[in-house]
């Protein structure tokens, strides 16, 4: 079986880097001699940032065509795509004349784009970041997964807490107060949004605090209960992070065809109400 | 009502290896030796020497210069001569003469057309379809027909020299069939003959019952396989024959550890570190004198040091390393002149089951050290105690691999792995693209699954490995799972495959899913007694696609690859990466 051969990350981001700047460079370079030349560069870069539109949006295409592999890795469609949606960022600018275009339909185009362009720098962010602290809990789990692993988890401390129910009421009570909530309520939106590993502490906080109050015996109950604690928040944890990655991506794609659609329009009104002196 | 298809149950020996094998082909065959001396009350009644001979063998006619088998295949059967006389290729010889063909991919249309015609049934099988057999590496039809390559004009290939002969009563291509490893030479038919083809299941049965097969197998391997295999060492590479010849003659075979390793794999991987280690036999102890060189023949031996009160993994080396050279070097040449001889630094420890060759340190000193290239010489002389590179091969562990690393992929024997799934969890955004891209590829049924031991910030999911030691292969009742031609992918057969599960239960990594079938109308397929008919199922490298695994090449962020764990260098710098 073939050896693979492995490169450097940090080589190729800076080989990728100098030829997305020298293609670029050139390319301003041309609409820069088209504007000296006073030909119209409205149509050149517009038709440009259509281009690469387009070619932008074949990316999630190419993810279902994952049979054709004649048609290149993903990895290598993805850093084409990063590269040319940065190229056409620029293209955008310097197609509407670094202002804020007039009329309604443009006016909306450019939101869209920039819109997309945003949550593409977030989107990029994100598949960066959140990786490394996924892996940092020291647990992996699948997203599909998580509901019915999480109702197993409360099962399992609802089981906990039967038990030691039989010689105290004291962890039961606790149960019921502060972990019931945790164990069988979803998180909130806020946590959803922005993941922090309060609850946890303060959870964790007071079952150290229970410690004191509780008997011998029913010290490893309560150290299970805390566990299971810590178990729920790195799931939530992943169920925030996974989550959020695959909804900006469906934020981005979804806004990419309202994109597409517009971009068309615009295209045909442009050509339309190209008047002006020849 | 779930719908259900009533089928027929499969049974071992529902697909005889060779179905025109008669009764008066077994008495003819139980007449000639080694099975005329042979007790059949040493035979378990569930397989009894006759049903063995009737169901697990056939008898091939080979003309002059048909090809039997074929160096680098990966063969499952092992051959008896029962008449005629067969010739050995001492060297290799051009693929082209060999027939070879690759494996059968898939066209452009049946590529394009997974797109649209996966079945949305999970699992659903085509068995009114009729499989053909692709495998088309003859250049003539015999009378069975059967096709065959056979060479043309022998003396004009290869010289008298280069070839060994073997006649009646003769078995060959045993050790293969049973280690799992590629064919050692090309053989070919010297006029006509008549062999016995004995598929590595009954072979496995033949040696478990009859300690005269047993021995005379071993003996076989020092008559025939040796020499070819130390041919093979790239540290005897470029040696006169002479040398070879006496190597061979003071070399001794030894064996460590269990065949059936992977039985006892998960129990001991139970216990804690110290005690495992603890647990494998000593090929070589750290201290004891450095009586000769260790050269593995197959499996995997842990290079270890101690360190406290324990032991601490430095490396792992498989097949065709050797162990011992860094001492042999510098007893021989010490540095200072007045240093007293220095023992084995390191232990070697044998994973599983290791097969091991010695050669006598007088004999290394006199027949490998004179021609070693300087080179190789000066690779081995380097030795420092402290260091984290290998005191063994160049394919050693690297510096850049820590040893908490080394020491898990070693006790989780993931060493096995020549296309192991790595996973860089740091780059890995969980958006399972490799999975989606898996099923797209395998009719909309994904053959791996994205969860697995991690080391670091690495997973190691579970997809099948293609290991080096295939041990779920062992015990395969109808030989469904098997390495391919060429590719050296061990794939599954889903039309012998009889749901034993006997695989899934030997792979020590899980990667081998029992899945109940459906036919396309998602009517479930049961048997007679309405049991549900069960195959075997793993990740099979989209061996017949072109472009390599889907998974790898759908992974956006880079996160995934494919890499041979024997490969320490570019594994080193995959994780460092």
């Amino acid at each position: 079986m073939n050896s693979t051969k492995v490169e450097s990350i940090t080589r190729r981001r800076l080989r990728h880097i100098g030829i997305f700047l020298s293609a670029l460079a050139l390319a301003l370079s041309l609409v820069w001699l088209q504007h000296n030349s006073l030909g119209d560069t409205g149509f050149s870069t517009g038709y440009v940032l259509l281009g690469a539109v387009v070619f932008l949006a074949l990316y999630s295409l190419r993810k279902r065509l994952s049979v054709l592999r004649f048609l290149g890795s993903s990895s290598a469609w993805l850093h084409l795509h990063i590269y040319i949606a940065l190229g056409s960022f620029v293209f955008f600018l310097v197609h509407i004349g670094f202002r804020i275009p007039q009329g309604p339909l443009e006016q909306l185009l450019a939101v869209m784009f920039v819109m997309i362009s945003s949550s593409g720098v977030y989107g990029l962010y994100i598949t960066r970041v959140y990786p490394k602290r996924l892996t940092a809990t020291k647990q992996e789990y699948i997203f599909e997964q998580l509901p019915v692993q999480q109702r197993a988890l409360m099962l399992e401390a609802k089981q906990i807490v039967l038990q030691a129910s039989t010689q105290s009421d004291t962890l039961t009570d606790f149960y019921m107060s502060r972990l019931l909530p945790f164990f069988t309520q979803s998180r909130s939106l806020w946590y959803l949004a922005f993941p922090t590993g309060r609850t946890r502490r303060e959870l964790m906080q007071d079952l150290r605090k229970l410690d004191r109050y509780l008997a011998l015996e029913l010290r490893p109950s309560a150290m299970s209960l805390g566990r299971l604690v810590q178990k729920k928040d790195d799931m939530d944890f992943h169920f925030a992070l996974q989550g959020k990655l695959k909804l900006w991506l469906f934020f981005h794609i979804g806004c990419t065809y309202a994109l597409l659609v517009l971009a068309a329009l615009h295209t045909v009104l442009a050509h339309a109400f190209d008047g002006g002196l020849r | 009502m779930k719908q259900l298809t009533i089928t027929q149950r499969p049974n071992r020996w529902d697909e005889p290896f060779g179905p025109e094998m008669s009764n008066a082909d077994v008495d003819k065959i139980m007449s000639m030796p080694p099975f005329a001396d042979m007790d059949e009350a040493q035979f378990p009644k569930s397989i009894p020497l006759r049903s063995l001979l009737k169901n697990d063998c056939r008898i091939n006619v080979y003309d002059d210069g048909d090809i039997i088998i074929r160096e680098g295949d990966y063969g499952s059967s092992a051959f008896l001569i029962l008449n005629g006389e067969i010739s050995v290729a001492l060297r290799s010889l051009p693929r082209e003469l060999l027939g070879r063909t690759p494996s059968k991919k898939k066209n452009w249309f049946e590529l394009v057309s997974q797109i649209w015609g996966n079945s949305p049934v999970p699992e659903a099988r085509n068995y009114h379809e009729e499989i053909k057999d692709t495998d088309t590496t003859g250049a003539r039809v015999d009378r069975e027909g059967q096709t065959r390559i056979f060479l043309q004009d022998i003396p004009r290939i290869l010289s008298p020299d280069e070839i060994a002969c073997m006649g009646k009563g003769e078995l060959f291509g045993e050790m293969a069939a049973l280690t799992r490893s590629p064919r050692s030479a090309t053989i070919f038919s010297n006029g006509r003959s008549e062999l016995l083809e004995i598929r590595w299941q009954g072979l496995r049965d033949l040696m478990k019952n009859s300690p005269a097969i047993r021995e005379y197998t071993a003996q076989q391997y020092r008559d025939h396989s040796l020499n070819s295999h130390l041919w093979e060492t790239d540290l005897l590479d470029g040696l006169p024959e002479e040398s070879i010849d006496a190597i061979t003659k003071s070399i001794e075979f030894k064996s460590y550890g269990d065949f059936d390793w992977q039985n006892k794999f998960r129990t001991m991987s139970k216990k804690d570190v110290a005690s495992q280690i603890d647990g494998e036999p000593i090929i070589a102890r750290e201290g004891d004198y450095a009586e000769g060189l260790l050269l593995i023949r197959n499996g995997f031996a842990r290079v270890s040091q101690r360190y406290g009160d324990g032991h601490r993994t430095f490396s792992y080396i498989g097949k065709g390393d050797v162990f011992g050279m860094k001492e042999i070097l510098n007893n021989l040449s010490p540095n200072p002149p007045t240093q007293s001889p220095i023992p084995w630094q390191y232990s070697l420890r044998a994973m599983g089951y290791v097969d091991v060759l010695f050669i006598p340190t007088p004999v290394v000193e006199q027949y490998i050290l004179p021609d070693l290239d300087p080179k190789v010489k000066a690779a081995y002389s380097t030795f420092h105690r402290t260091s984290s590179s290998s005191p063994t091969s160049s394919n050693a562990m690297s510096s850049e691999m820590d040893g908490d690393r080394i020491e898990t992929l070693v006790q989780r024997r993931l060493i096995n792995g020549e296309q192991a799934m790595l996973i860089n969890l740091d780059r890995c955004t969980r958006c399972d693209d490799c999975v989606r891209a898996c099923a797209d590829a395998h009719d909309g049924n994904p053959r791996f699954i994205r969860q697995g031991p991690i080391v670091g910030n690495h997973m190691i999911a579970h997809a099948c490995m293609h290991c080096t030691d295939p041990v779920c292969m062992i015990g395969c009742p109808t030989g469904a799972i098997a390495r391919e031609h060429g590719s050296g992918v061990v794939n599954i057969n889903d039309r012998t495959c009889i749901g034993c599960g006997t695989c899934a239960q030997s792979c020590p990594y899980d990667n081998i899913r029992m899945v109940e079938v459906f036919d396309r109308e998602q009517r479930q397929l049961v048997d007679d007694n309405q049991l549900p008919i069960i195959k075997a199922t793993k990740c099979d490298l989209c061996v017949d696609q072109s472009g390599g695994p889907a998974c790898q090449n759908a992974c956006p962020h880079d996160a995934l690859v494919r890499l041979n764990m024997r490969e320490v260098d570019v594994l080193s710098q995959w994780l460092a990466r």
